[in-house]
């Protein structure tokens, strides 16, 4: 084989590795184009909803609701997401986090205890739609979407 | 529990599609090692050369190596795509000045392997990079020091007596050019400014009837500083340099104000500036008559501009293949005017391929640089780097092609030269470092001595 030819074939070769590397180069930028805007279309997790269906004399309205968020905690004091005035409530009396789809209630080691539809909270435990939570005086009941 | 919880919900930023970083940036440096080989072995063959002197190439597959395997420890969530990009570019250069100047590649691969180190530092710094933050006068005044050092100390290292001095020598062996440097600090000082600052000088402004003005105690620190880098400039009759810290300038500004006014009267001034130099200055005179109508002087004046025009004529749209062309008949084109050899001898394809990859970085930078919106300096910083080294690229292959008049800066990463090297190495390190800003390097003393300065996650 002569120079020539072997030269040609280098510089076609040349040319393929370069667009190869910006080929692929281009490819993962679109991959991650496309993966970043079905992100930002979707709502990020699921939602759901506490709405109080019962509060005795607790200053809030029954049928007010709170959208939940993915680390939500509730309480008495004022950092908390959901800010319930009741005397009987902790200061940070529990909380509700998703993981993996679901949403979970932890009791946070509270003074008078949290309850799900009656029965004490005494480990973390799976909300299903229609659940009614108890703290304190109020009761929140679980919707999800 | 919670603590996963929490991890889940912060921690939301991990990557959506299956290929993890380390296999994207493996990938694609395999590729750019395919070329940069493929391209070290044309030209072995095609100018005849001895096989041992492919050792560069070994330096290159070293460097590339210990970039990959290094950052994947100090950096595991870095930007996968600077590495291979910038490697390309530099194993291209390296070729290049084997191909155009053979006895300065010695230099200009000890000056890859510098580098290459001064990245890797850069990147193994800590996060939150308050060195650069704090100290910015400090640093300013540093380079500015430099700089001010050449109007004395000054040399050119090709000997010629009216070129510009540009450089600071030692010993005739190793040279500087503290421009480079300073383009970098002015980076650093103005992204620290604008990041403090930038509330301040967008709610108080001072009014001249219609005419909204920033306010003058507060910007006026920032302008001094930046006057002071423009005037050594322009004294040292840089104006490569002096344009390109005045493209970064209004970008600076415009970025942290979001104010087009500011970026439109600085056009302006830069348009007036050029006619006050056309009247001036000889050297804008030939940059500007040059690129108006270089085919009258085509043998004195224009030559250089000419015979890059004719090697990217001769170049078309395949190219004469690597060692096949004759570009080194343009004067310096090692340096300023590679752009042109690679026109020559890759041909269209070839040149766009360069410009796809200058245009990729820059978008990474200004990425990166969105993502970090909640972190102003590194924002600033990451916006910063990225635009200049897109004006660089665009400033010279522009003036290359006739598109502008010339402006003598470095293609980076491509051209000769080790402080342009070494400069951008150590912007696309930065770029690195603010990408991934949870990763914190920790060095082997402390591993070892079981102490560590953070409490451990």
């Amino acid at each position: 084989m002569s120079l020539d030819v072997v030269l040609l074939i280098t510089r076609i070769a040349i040319a393929l590795a370069l667009y190869a590397f910006l080929g692929v180069l281009l490819a993962l930028l679109w991959v991650d184009i496309r993966a970043a805007s079905e992100y930002s279309g979707e709502k990020p997790y699921p939602q759901a909803r506490l709405i109080v269906i019962d509060c005795e004399e607790v200053p809030l309205e029954p049928g007010q609701e709170y959208i939940l968020e993915p680390l939500t905690t509730l309480g008495r004091g004022p950092t908390n997401t959901i800010i319930l005035p009741d005397s009987f409530a902790s200061t940070v009396h529990a909380h509700i986090i998703l993981q993996k789809g679901q949403w979970w209630l932890e009791d946070r080691e509270s003074r008078n205890g949290t309850t799900i539809n009656g029965v004490p909270v005494t480990e973390p435990v799976v909300l299903s739609g229609g659940d009614v939570i108890g703290i304190g005086r109020v009761k929140l009941e679980f919707r999800a979407e | 529990m919670l603590k996963e919880a929490l991890l889940a919900v912060h921690g939301s930023e991990v990557q959506a599609t299956p290929w993890s970083i380390a296999s994207r940036e493996r990938w694609l440096l395999a590729l750019a090692a395919v070329f940069t080989s493929l391209n070290w072995i044309g030209l072995t063959l095609a100018s005849k050369q001895e096989w041992s002197l492919l050792w560069p190439l070994g330096v290159w597959l070293v460097c590339t190596a210990a970039m990959h395997s290094l950052l994947s420890r100090i950096l595991p969530h870095r930007d996968p795509y600077l590495i291979p990009i910038v490697m390309l570019l530099s194993g291209w250069g390296l070729v290049l000045v084997a191909r155009l100047a053979p006895p300065f590649v010695t230099r200009q691969a000890i000056w890859l392997a510098l580098a290459t180190g001064a990245s890797l530092l850069i990147a193994a710094l800590p996060p939150g990079l308050r060195v650069l933050q704090r100290y910015r006068y400090t640093w300013l005044l540093a380079g500015l020091t430099l700089l001010a050092a050449t109007l004395v100390f000054g040399v050119n290292p090709s000997g010629n007596a009216y070129a510009p001095r540009l450089w600071l020598g030692l010993r005739g062996l190793i040279f500087f050019q503290p421009s480079e440097l300073l383009k970098l600090l002015m980076i650093v000082f103005l992204a620290s400014y604008l990041a403090e600052k930038r509330e301040i000088i967008l709610t108080t402004q001072t009014r001249i009837g219609r005419w909204r003005l920033p306010p003058l105690p507060y910007v006026a620190p920032m302008l001094l500083m930046w006057g002071f880098c423009m005037i050594l400039l322009i004294w040292q009759r840089d104006l490569g340099a002096a344009s390109l810290f005045f493209l970064i300038f209004l970008a600076m500004l415009y970025a942290s104000t979001g104010q087009a006014g500011y970026v439109a009267a600085g056009l302006i001034l830069l348009g007036l500036a050029g006619l006050l130099g056309y009247r001036l200055y000889d050297v804008v005179r030939l940059r500007v008559d040059t690129w108006w109508n270089p085919w009258p002087e085509a043998d004195s004046r224009a030559f250089q501009i000419v015979q890059s025009l004719l090697a990217v004529a001769s170049g078309g749209i395949f190219g004469q293949g690597v060692g096949q062309g004759a570009p080194i008949y343009i004067p310096v084109v090692h340096s300023d005017f590679v752009f042109a050899a690679i026109a020559e001898e890759w041909g269209l394809l070839g040149s766009l391929g360069v410009v796809a990859c200058l245009a990729i970085l820059t978008l990474r930078a200004l990425r990166i640089a969105i993502q970090n919106a909640r972190r102003p300096f590194h924002s600033l910083l990451a916006a910063g780097i990225g635009v200049s080294l897109g004006a660089q690229s665009f400033l010279i292959m522009a003036g290359v092609v006739k598109l502008i008049p010339l402006t003598g800066v470095t293609l980076p990463f491509v051209s000769y030269g080790g402080s342009s090297l070494l400069s951008s190495f150590v912007m696309v390190g930065l770029l690195l470092r603010i990408s991934d800003p949870q990763s914190r390097f920790r060095s082997l003393r402390w591993r070892t001595r079981g102490v560590s300065s953070e409490p451990v996650p």
